[in-house]
């Protein structure tokens, strides 16, 4: 199919992403694919988190390193402190009250300061020039090495004035800029590393270590490690992290996840079952049959995965931007210098240079969209919802109609007995109890439906013998030693009208109104038919309330027979369109457009595929396993209608993060470049105000998944069960500050 | 001179409260307690780091002291309202240190930042300077003790009286420290509140001391001022 094809090719360029907080590399330059297994860091600040949490490589390295930050904070501490007696000097040169011993004393700090800085240059520089260093081996120019520049000439200047004991010393501002960039890139690249895996809906959903039974002993294995064959024990309240068969054991099973099925799935020996369904009640042993990404939600995560990777719209131009800005900020920065040295000479030249630097760096902005798209992403995966790409995100944000497909969308594909009618004279709950009786022997929706309604009207149980089903015509067998018939009213009556007046006035009714129905007979005596209707979803009636909320007009565009369709729309209170030919779906689609803006198509993705393709958001319900309906840019694996309105409002949130972010990032570098350049910044805080920037951007984008439908209600059922299963599971190692921040959420 | 002992006497006596919030992060540091020898040791090197930013931050506020003293607006009065000013500052944080909080003050949680994250490495890392590192940034933490005193710093508006200030209340604050930190059993929380209210009453008087200081009165410079009118009235 064309449709599948191009999801392919949407979702192909993969770009080499940070070893450590896994956002994509950005930078000036062609980049070289790395040859070697070296891991690749997007900023200084991961190089530096990875080696401190690295904790099994190599145990002396985090000592190490925090050996190197500790006596650097402490060398800088001194600087300043000497630095105080030269600023109170200046002051004090002003008045000209200075003792003869002052300008010896001045020299004396001067040294001090060159030999307290000397070191911290030594001890910070190092992983900065180190990143600089990996990325120009990959022909690459990041902002370390502008930091890198910057500093080095802030140093190299102040060695000059103190040997020539004249001119400005910026021993202290440049030691100040590497003590708080390294912090500050230390926390950022900490707390982006903390976003991501946030934002990874594996582990919003599965524990990261499972016990399994090798050699008849348990053993805790690492989720990655499982293989095909393995026996895993499923506890309750864990969720399944491969697919498998069930071995050993007996339980019940939350599928909601993949089915949308509320109530639980019995499990017993021999069963199959797929990754994503939770343990509720016994302990079951699985052989596992598929794992990693050949499991099913090893597959779900592997296309949201390259969903991530590839990006969108939005990222490309903040690429852009980032690319273009490398130049850019060498070109303002000697803007800086130029202006500086004007002003105030070589040394202002070099302030004004590195404020412009330390402030131009496009980190914001390389961060700004996908970490808000991973988070809408990711979101959308919580609750089953698998996009094709990310540009499908910003079209959702911008639906102004939804357009749903009755059958399998808004109704169960489960029938529900209306009503029935039986002949003159005869007992209801008798006809009732004899339907009952054959129905019991078929799995035919509408003979399930006639067993759930005998079930609930309380009809007594009789016996049925000589069962024989005929397919696509119905059942007949004996009950109490009549003969009874049910199914078509072709089968139960052949050609002749039924004799009962009532039945026949029944069943002429219910023909015109399209209604389905099945007849019965029992002897010669003992007619009915039972009429069914289409059983809502349970949650139909509020989605399409919440979508008409987020000002969206809900339509209902079906092939079913018009007094049908007209039920349901008026039940659910929405306008209907029905008897559509395919073709003429597509128009009404294209009228739904012209008249409201872009529309989104629901449908069970199989009998309605041109509709979804045709439509600006496709989104196919009930996918289930089958994750590669091509004609959808939208696969629910369950068949909630309610996941529609949240969709809408998690794309539209997302794409507002997005812009405030994209907007916050140019605004504040354009500020921040106006003031450095005017020497109104100075670098130390051009430093703070970079990774305070970067930190916000960092959390504004977070928030996008911690927001429901009406963007007030948190937490996604999944999410809730997740929090429960990870206070219940014996190793909550990563997920457990997540779900500790589900259980804050939920509390308003 | 009556800051130096005042510092000295709140230090210690407030270290009895900062056992309650310090406390914990010195037996964190401890090594295990059956070396005595190399539990002293790695906590006297955690106070060390604590002295070292206690000093920083007093010749910081002292520096802005000066600053602000000498913000090029020729008053004579600028000191001493300054003074007035960070003395009233004192007894607030004097009184809300006694609980008599003329405002609310939002009890703050420990937050889980990126910042707790190097700081639980620095603490359990095995080297020297782990405990060191952990001194130093143990000193950055809020606390209402170092608030005040760090008034008084920048009422004194000289850098080194500032770091001398500073350093006095961080030994002032050692014996305690050290001892909690050695595995001596802390102070029953009755005995803790007690001391605590003496070292508010301490800064209290430290602020009024101050207060009087900068109190306008008939000619003269403020006591210790280091700077005379002539340095102030000149045009800067």
């Amino acid at each position: 199919m064309d449709a599948s094809a191009e999801a392919q090719t949407t979702v192909s360029p993969r770009r080499d992403a940070c070893a450590y907080c896994s956002l994509p590399l950005t930078g000036f330059g062609r980049p070289q694919v790395a040859a070697s297994q070296e891991p690749l860091y997007c900023c200084f600040g991961c190089r530096l988190a990875s080696r401190v949490t690295r904790r099994d490589a190599d145990e002396s390295a985090p000592t190490a390193l925090l050996t190197r930050l500790g006596l650097a904070i402490f060398l800088t501490m001194a600087v300043m402190v000497f630095n105080t007696y030269l600023y109170g000097q200046e002051l004090d040169a002003a008045s000209a009250s200075q003792p003869p011993s002052a300008a010896g004393l001045a020299g004396i700090m001067r040294y001090l300061s060159l030999l307290f800085a000397t070191p911290v240059l030594l001890l910070l520089g190092w992983p900065i020039a180190a990143q600089a260093a990996a990325q120009w081996h990959r022909r690459l120019i990041g902002s370390e090495s502008l930091i890198l520049v910057g500093v080095t000439a802030a140093f190299v200047l102040s060695y000059v004035s103190t040997l020539r004991d004249a001119g400005p010393v910026y021993f202290e501002t440049a030691a100040v800029v590497l003590v708080l960039m390294t912090l500050g890139r230390y926390f950022e690249a900490h707390h982006r590393a903390q976003a991501a895996r946030m934002l990874r809906p594996a582990a919003a959903l599965l524990p990261a270590e499972v016990t399994v039974l090798s050699a008849g002993a348990p053993q805790r294995k690492r989720i990655d490690d499982l293989a095909e064959g393995d026996l895993l024990i499923l506890l309750p309240g864990e969720r399944l992290s491969a697919d498998g068969l069930v071995e050993r054991g007996g339980s019940h099973l939350d599928a909601s996840w993949i089915t949308g099925e509320s109530s639980p799935v019995a499990a017993r020996p021999g069963d199959a079952l797929l990754a994503g369904c939770a343990n509720l009640e016994g302990r079951l042993e699985v052989r596992l049959t598929a794992v990693a990404e050949k499991s099913f939600l090893g597959r779900i995560f592997e296309r949201v995965e390259q969903t991530r990777r590839a990006g969108g719209r939005y990222e490309r131009l903040a690429d852009r931007v980032a690319h273009g800005f490398v130049p850019l900020a060498l070109v303002l920065s000697a803007g800086g210098a130029w202006l500086g040295f004007q002003s105030g000479g070589s040394g202002e030249a070099v302030i004004r240079a590195l404020s412009v630097l330390l402030i131009a760096c496009p980190c914001a902005l390389g961060i700004a969209t996908p970490l808000a798209t991973w988070a809408g992403v990711a979101a959308a995966a919580a609750r089953g919802a698998v996009l094709r790409d990310v540009d499908v995100l910003e079209a959702l944000a911008r639906v102004r109609a939804v357009a749903f497909d009755k059958t399998g969308t808004l109704t169960g594909n489960d029938a529900r007995v209306h009503g029935y009618v039986c002949s003159e004279g005869a007992d209801p709950m008798g006809v009732l109890a004899c339907a009952t009786a054959l129905a019991e022997s078929s799995t035919h929706p509408f003979s399930r439906a006639i067993a759930a309604c005998g079930r609930d009207e309380g009809a007594g149980r009789l016996d049925a013998l000589a069962l024989e089903n005929i397919p696509g015509r119905g059942v007949k067998g004996i009950v109490g030693g009549v003969e009874v018939r049910i199914g078509s009213a072709e089968f139960v009556f052949g050609d002749s009208p039924p004799a009962d007046r009532r039945v026949a006035q029944e069943l002429g009714r219910a023909r015109r109104a399209g209604c389905s129905l099945v007849a019965l007979r029992a002897g010669d005596c003992r007619e009915a038919v039972f009429v069914f209707d289409e059983a809502l979803r349970p949650s139909a009636e509020s989605a399409i309330r919440a979508i008409e909320r987020l000002r969206c007009t809900p339509v209902m565009l079906t092939g079913d027979h018009p007094a049908r369709a007209q039920r349901v729309a008026s039940l659910l209170g929405m306008e209907a369109r029905s008897g559509l030919l395919p073709d003429e779906k597509l128009l009404a689609l294209s009228e739904l457009r012209s008249a409201q803006g872009r529309v989104a198509m629901v449908g069970d993705g199989l009998n309605d595929a041109p509709a979804l393709a045709f439509a600006d958001v496709g989104v196919a319900m009930g996918c289930g396993t089958d994750l590669t309906r091509g004609c959808a840019s939208v696969c629910l694996t369950s068949d909630d209608p309610a996941l529609i309105p949240e969709l809408i409002a998690i794309s539209r949130r997302t794409i507002r993060t997005i812009r405030l972010n994209l907007v916050w990032a140019f605004a504040y570098n354009l500020v921040g470049i106006g003031l450095a350049m005017a020497g109104s910044l100075r670098p130390a805080f051009a430093a703070v105000a970079m990774i305070g920037s970067s930190l916000f951007v960092v959390g504004n984008s977070v928030r996008v998944g911690k927001l429901g439908s009406d963007g007030t209600q948190a937490a996604p059922r999944e999410t809730a069960a997740i929090a429960e299963a990870g206070g219940s599971s014996a190793v909550p190692r990563r997920p457990r500050s997540f779900s500790a921040s589900v259980r804050t959420e939920g509390v308003p | 001179m009556i800051e130096l002992p005042a510092a000295l006497l709140g230090g210690f006596l407030g270290s009895a409260h900062c056992v309650g919030m310090c406390g914990g992060i010195a037996l964190t540091v401890g090594g295990r307690p059956a070396h005595f020898r190399q539990t002293l040791a790695r906590q006297m090197l955690f106070s060390a780091g604590r002295l070292c930013t206690y000093a920083f931050l007093g010749a910081m506020a002292g520096f802005a002291g000066t600053r602000v003293a000498r913000s090029g607006l020729p008053l004579l009065t600028l000191q001493r309202g300054f003074a007035v000013v960070a003395g009233g500052l004192m007894v607030l944080v004097g009184l809300s240190l006694m609980g008599l909080r003329p405002w609310r003050v939002r009890a703050k949680e420990e937050r889980s930042c990126g910042g707790s994250a190097l700081f639980r490495d620095a603490l359990h890392a095995p080297g020297r300077s782990g405990p060191f590192i952990a001194g130093l940034a143990t000193g950055f933490l809020p606390c209402g003790l170092v608030y005040a005193f760090l008034t008084s710093a920048l009422a004194s508006a000289e850098v080194a009286r500032g770091m001398l200030l500073m350093s006095v209340f961080g030994l002032g604050t050692l014996p305690a420290m050290l001892a909690t930190g050695c595995g001596a059993g802390l102070l029953g929380s009755g005995l803790r509140a007690r001391f605590n209210r003496l070292a508010a009453v301490v800064v209290v008087l430290t602020g009024v001391v101050t207060i009087w200081r900068g109190w306008p009165r008939d000619g003269g410079a403020p006591c210790h001022s280091p700077v005379t009118p002539a340095t102030l009235q000149a045009p800067a």
